[in-house]
């Protein structure tokens, strides 16, 4: 019994001999990953701010409205003053009264109802309106369209909502600043779904990919929606 | 009872204990090796500490509280952060680094440690994070990171 009894004192001698020994640290960490938050694009020199579809779309969301988004600047417009703009302001005054930099950059996106619209063979009169260049030498100015489409979030294949609308935008292909003729905003090698037939509901399990562009609320059609307008770049891998 | 009797029997026990004690103790190197390794290595550390430090006279090592709060990891790169950890243990220890939690995924961990001896010898651990450049795609970013680092 007293052997026991020692013992056991001299395993709390041990214990307490031995417990402030560490034999393990844990070390707590913090931080933030994402994209360097700069212009893809070399023809734009605004500072990029990372965004997202809910503070986009307004109080609407998932549906959207110029009404809650931090872009409305009045009753009737939002994001930049003019969709094709090619010197765009880089911020705008909100209706608060807020600085608001326009330049985006969502990530987490696929990309959609992919189409072309709205040819031209010269500028819009904001950038001058002059012909657009004879690149293909056929002694008339060329031809560039709108290639248009909408953004869903990564692994939302089954509802019309929350999504935004892209656009490359005519004046800045026939600038050089976009399309085919670039590395970091080409409109054809977009990686998109497949068309499908109206009412294009069947989304595909798209390719992710993360764009930059200037926020533009678009009142002009039947059912007015905010935008990327232009789309000035965009990435799958770097 | 006279007192040289009383003395008598204290004394007996006072042996009879130094030889429970003995027999004890004998018991218990045996069946407590775990316990008496733990005091060959006593680990502390300095965390985020400037890449090239002088871990042997740096001050301020502490085995609670070690946090890096300063990663800022962007796709496509690398960044590494660094420690100095200490072993007043008696014996040197080949340390092992792993990371705990979740970390986003297209983004990984590495480290370099080695041996740090014993006595008050100090080494100088690096800890990175690199980041693919399709890490960033299939979410949102930025996103927040927080993850744990266990040295041992």
């Amino acid at each position: 019994m007293r052997t026991h009894v020692a013992s056991l004192l001299i395993l709390t001698v041990l214990m307490v001999a031995s417990g402030g020994a560490n034999t393990s640290l844990i070390v707590g960490n913090t931080g933030i990953f994402g994209w360097p938050p700069m212009s893809w694009n070399p023809n734009v020199s605004c500072p990029v701010v990372l965004g997202d579809l809910r503070t986009i779309l307004g109080s609407a969301y998932p549906n959207q409205s110029l009404v809650g988004s931090p872009y409305q600047v009045n009753a009737t417009d939002g994001g930049i003053p003019n969709k094709r703009m090619l010197r765009p302001p880089c911020s705008i005054v909100n209706i608060n009264g807020q600085i608001e930099p326009v330049l985006v950059q969502v990530s987490g996106v696929y990309l959609t109802s992919y189409e072309t619209e709205d040819c031209s063979t010269k500028f819009d009169p904001i950038n001058n309106g002059t012909f657009y260049p004879d690149i293909n030498g056929d002694g008339r100015p060329d031809t560039f369209c709108d290639s248009t489409g909408n953004l869903f979030l990564v692994g939302d294949t089954n509802s019309f909502n929350p999504r935004i609308h892209i656009e490359f935008d005519h004046d800045w292909m026939a600038a050089g600043w976009a399309g085919a003729s670039t590395t970091y905003d080409s409109n054809e090698t977009i990686p998109r779904c497949p068309p499908v037939p109206p009412p294009m509901t069947n989304f595909c399990n798209g390719t992710p990919i993360a764009v930059q562009g200037f926020v533009f609320w678009d009142n002009k059609d039947p059912s007015s929606h905010w935008e990327l307008h232009a789309l000035t770049a965009w990435k799958t891998s770097s | 009872m006279s007192r040289l009797t009383i003395k008598l029997i204290l004394g007996m026990l006072v042996i009879i204990s130094l030889v429970a004690i003995v027999i004890g103790a004998s018991l218990l190197s045996i069946s407590n090796t775990g316990t008496l390794v733990n005091v060959g290595n006593n680990l502390f550390a300095i965390v985020d500490v400037a890449q090239g430090a002088s871990c042997g006279t740096a001050p301020g090592y502490s085995d609670t509280g070690l946090i890096i709060n300063s990663w800022n990891v962007t796709v496509g790169s690398s960044q590494s952060k660094y420690a100095c950890v200490k072993n007043t243990g008696a014996s040197s220890d080949t340390l092992t680094i792993t990371r705990t939690g979740t970390i986003p995924s297209g983004v990984s961990f590495s480290s370099a440690g080695g041996i740090v001896n014993g006595n008050g010898g100090t080494l100088l651990v690096t800890f990175t994070l690199t980041a693919s450049t399709t890490a960033c795609l299939s979410t949102s970013c930025p996103v927040a990171l927080n993850f744990g680092i266990s040295i041992s």
